[in-house]
């Protein structure tokens, strides 16, 4: 089925995602030259820096995960369903107030008017078009959430009792996570920052920003993670040449996700006054919950690969390996996500260790933790899925398929460049958020090897985030024609029918509210009852 | 004077005066009185109060004072300028002729004048072409080795200052500037919260808070 | 439902490995009390120098009231942690008590367990001890501003017992 509307308003959503991708790259280049001092001096400055570092950080965590976020969805939905958009002028209303809130924000932080970081902890306060700017993207993505629900509900009363498609049921899981995850900054902001920054209320508790803070900012990386888990069950499978393994443990997987990804916020405010260690320790327990999933996902997702090797030949222990289409950039890109998932996994697992996360909190290893499993495995699929569905939404074959290997080769290997470094300048102790490092101590020496191979890193992704934008850009006006069809996995076992719960919400969603209540409520109700001083705005 | 601080300067003189203890540095706190004062502060009825008790006459009409001595307040930030006339009133900085001169006033009155010369505008710093490179050297990047930190990260990439009490210092008299660095090293002055400037200035020496001078004083010719 | 039975196994396993994984910490947070800074505590960052604990004369290492080893009391401002230079015994508990004059800052010394975030309104408290002594910079790691590079302070943990260790 190929909806013109739906392509276009994908392809939209993709080119804003892709286009942040690259300014921010370009940004990233710059910051990693100026931590190894190589830059002229008169380029040496720590408001450059931090602006530069305030619009890589919205940009790459905002602007692209959210735009690709929306374009794979509205794509899959439109083609797994096999219905059009449930309201096709509000979803394109939810692009432009999206673009909108980027642009304000974008407006402000080039200007050094908002060096917050993507973070903007308070009581830095930045100029208030950022904040406002950043409600409009949250707003806006929810009108994608929203469309998401009514296509799955459309469909439901249409296919009575029988299983959501696979993609579906994921874009619907990753629709619902983040309706309840983004409640936390949208409190935060709508209600403590904007009015704080406009000067309508004179103090902010620094404590309780932080904790509604925290409420997404662990699951929003999940919903960044959802296409590419979504893809990995959905279309890797077939586009090996083979099988997804099992369909049921794909929803297993992203249920999981769901309900154990939003109640654990704690682990980034393990080092916080402000929360007791008894609600720090269960949100570390449900942390280490949300490891499971992401086990499930790989023995799935490397048993459909297997089968997809095996029925190209390949025998032996691991020779189905060899025997893998890694010509298909999809399936290469799954290839090194699922490489690159490894140490970012384990980097995770370190982090959420409760009091060992002591010994790296704040340091260097959580940013190189952060670009790995984020820049390595979500992004890489993203690059996948973009050389996947181009040509569906087209209509054009891609520009040049060999051009998009090197792209992921480059990015693959410039991701580890980057951050396996990364990882070591903070197990060195080197502090984050630094734009240089002036200290009397012999670890800057020790440091300085590293942060040469980051520079490295950077310059390799910069070479790769430009062929993946020449590559897209040429397969717009390529002559060969292609096949609009989007072909999803079939499973091994055909899935007749399914208990309730792995193909419907409503019990989820409950578990999700007694389980936030359980986690969050008297968090956040102590500093009603606390007696705690509010904070008032400090420049940056 | 309101009630609370009188009480807290004479508790704070008291206690210096039986246990040898020094107290705080200064009794000024930016919280919620504090700023609602300096929100309600007004720069006119400041400008009359400046020419009432004759501020004018070492601190200049613009506020750039004519003795190089002198400090110039034009373009101060108001909460710096008026935890200086606070601390002058409570002898945590210690001037007899300022002391003089501000007894008489209530907080409201300092608070206006602070915002009065606040509201004038800034002389910029002298950033003379001469300026060594060691000096350049401290203003943006300091000394590791003696943890100073670079001026420009307090007291901003233009000396313009920043919240709450880290003072302009751009559009001073070379003259009060280098004096100033001086009583700070010397811990003669010593109403800076946490000694963070008595820390840095006892690590200067004496050439390089000339330097200083260089890079963020006005020239003594000019006025 | 069809679950594969190569999956099952691996189900468990996963559960295993998370369960040990929670298991030790669990052992060790009940066993050593061995837990992340949290002592939610709410102080007067305005007025933070006209308080008792982190008045100017209050601040540095002085004995523990509460019997064992000492007390270190820090403030953390823009752009420094005051005091500037902690001179402290190895092997001796030692409790640090941090607030804010201004806004988030964190204090952390590489290869030890002094790590907190310092939140305005908020008093951080960290119990520990120095097995090794050295000389350890005491870095800002959470962005407070455009001078955060240079936030930073030493410092010198001397063997008990050595001459230096009673001096502050």
């Amino acid at each position: 089925m190929n909806d013109s509307h739906v392509n276009r308003l994908s392809l939209a959503n993709y080119w804003v995602g892709f286009l942040a991708l690259v300014a921010a790259v370009i940004l990233g280049v710059f910051q990693v030259a100026e931590r190894a001092d190589l830059l002229p001096d008169g380029l040496e400055s720590p408001v450059l820096y931090f602006a530069s570092m305030s619009t890589h950080g919205v940009l790459m965590a905002y602007v692209l995960t959210t735009f690709v976020v929306v374009g794979f969805g509205y794509h899959t939905a439109a083609t797994s369903l096999k219905q059009p958009l449930w309201n096709r002028p509000l979803a394109w209303a939810g692009f432009w107030v999206t673009l909108l809130g980027v642009l304000l924000a974008a407006s402000v932080l080039l200007a050094g008017r908002a060096s917050v970081l993507y973070t903007f902890y308070p009581p830095l306060r930045a100029n208030p078009l950022l904040y406002i700017g950043a409600a409009l993207l949250v707003v806006g993505s929810w009108v994608w959430c929203l469309q998401m629900i009514m296509m799955t509900l459309t469909w439901k009363r249409a296919h009575p009792g029988e299983p959501v498609p696979l993609v579906q049921f994921g874009n619907t899981t990753n629709a619902t996570l983040w309706l309840w995850t983004s409640l936390g900054v949208a409190a935060e902001v709508i209600f403590q920052l904007i009015p704080w920054s406009l000067g309508l209320k004179d103090t902010v508790d620094v404590g309780l920003a932080r904790t509604l803070f925290s409420w997404t900012l662990h699951a929003i990386v999940y919903f960044w993670l959802f296409p590419a888990y979504i893809a990995m069950y959905t279309l890797v499978p077939r586009a090996a040449g083979g099988r997804l393994f099992s369909d049921e443990m794909g929803r297993v997987a992203f249920i999981l996700l769901l309900v154990f990804s939003v109640p654990i916020g704690f682990h980034h405010l393990y080092m916080d006054p402000f929360q007791a260690a008894g609600w720090k320790f269960l949100h570390m327990l449900g942390t280490f919950m949300v490891m499971l999933p992401t086990l499930l996902t790989g023995f799935t997702i490397i048993a459909s690969l297997e089968i997809a090797g095996r029925l190209r030949g390949g025998r032996g222990l691991l020779g189905w390996i060899a025997a893998l289409p890694w010509k298909d950039p999809l399936v290469l890109a799954a290839i090194q996500a699922l490489l690159v998932l490894i140490g970012g996994g384990f980097g995770g697992a370190i982090n959420a260790s409760y009091a060992m996360n002591t010994m790296v909190h704040n340091t260097q290893w959580v940013t190189g933790h952060f670009h790995m499993i984020w820049g390595g495995t979500a992004v890489l699929m993203y690059f996948g899925i973009a050389y996947h569905c181009w040509p569906k939404l087209t209509g054009r074959r891609l520009a040049s398929a060999g051009m998009a290997r090197a792209q992921l080769w480059l990015w693959f290997i410039g991701i580890n460049v980057l951050t396996i470094p990364w990882h070591v300048l903070g197990l060195l102790g080197q502090p984050r958020r630094i734009s240089s490092t002036p200290y009397d101590n012999p670890l800057v020496a020790q440091w300085y090897p590293y942060e040469l191979a980051m520079v490295a890193g950077g310059l390799i992704l910069l070479v790769s985030a430009l062929l993946l934008i020449v590559n897209l850009a040429r397969s717009h006006g390529s002559d060969a024609e292609a096949d609009r069809e989007m072909l999803y996995a079939e499973p091994v076992h055909p899935v007749l029918s399914l208990p309730k719960p792995l193909n419907s919400f409503a019990l989820w969603n409950w578990i999700i509210l007694i389980y936030m209540v359980a986690s969050y409520g008297y968090p956040i109700a102590q500093f009603f009852v606390l007696k705690t001083y509010g904070t008032t705005p400090w420049g940056i | 004077m309101s009630p609370k601080i009188l009480a807290a300067t004479l508790l704070a003189l008291a206690s210096a005066a039986s246990s040898g203890q020094a107290g705080p540095s200064s009794l000024v706190a930016f919280d919620a009185p504090t700023r609602a004062l300096l929100a309600s502060a007004d720069a006119a009825r400041g400008k009359e109060t400046a020419a009432d008790s004759k501020c004018n006459r070492c601190h200049g009409e613009k506020g750039i004072s004519e003795d190089p001595e002198d400090v110039s307040l034009a373009g101060q930030r108001a909460d710096y300028t008026f935890k200086e006339l606070m601390d002058y009133k409570s002898k945590h900085r210690d001037d007899i002729e300022m002391y003089r001169r501000v007894r008489g006033l209530d907080d409201k009155q300092l608070a206006d004048l602070a915002v009065w010369y606040a509201s004038l505008p800034l002389p910029p710093s002298a950033k003379a072409a001469e300026v060594s490179a060691a000096t350049r050297q401290l203003v943006f990047k300091g000394d590791p080795k003696r943890m100073i930190k670079p001026c420009a990260s307090c007291h901003g990439r233009s000396g313009q200052g920043s919240k709450r009490d880290l003072a302009a210092i751009t559009g001073l008299r070379r003259g009060y500037f280098i004096t100033t660095l001086k009583a700070f090293k010397t811990e003669d002055r010593a109403n800076d919260i946490y000694s963070r400037m008595r820390l840095i200035a006892g690590a200067l020496t004496d050439e390089e808070i000339k330097g200083l001078a260089d890079y963020y004083a006005m020239a003594d010719s000019q006025k | 439902m069809h679950i594969d039975a190569t999956e099952r196994k691996w189900m468990y396993v996963s559960l295993v490995m998370t369960a040990v994984m929670v298991f030790v910490l669990a052992f060790y947070a009940v066993a050593s009390n061995i837990r992340p800074p949290s002592n939610v505590e709410t102080i007067d960052s305005d007025r933070l120098h006209l308080t008792k604990e982190f008045a100017e004369d209050n601040l540095g290492v002085k004995p523990n009231p509460d019997g064992k080893g000492l007390v270190v009391t820090m403030v953390a401002a823009r752009y420094g942690f005051y005091p500037q230079h902690i001179k402290v015994p190895a092997d001796t508990p030692i409790r640090f008590r941090i607030a804010s004059f201004d806004v988030l800052h964190g204090l952390d010394v590489p290869f030890t367990n002094l790590s907190t975030m310092v939140v305005p309104g908020y008093v951080s408290e960290v119990d520990t001890e120095f097995p090794k002594p050295g000389e350890y910079p005491m870095f800002c790691n959470e962005y407070c501003g455009l001078g955060h590079d240079h936030m930073w302070s030493r410092l010198t943990v001397v063997s008990k017992g050595s001459a230096e260790a009673h001096q502050k």
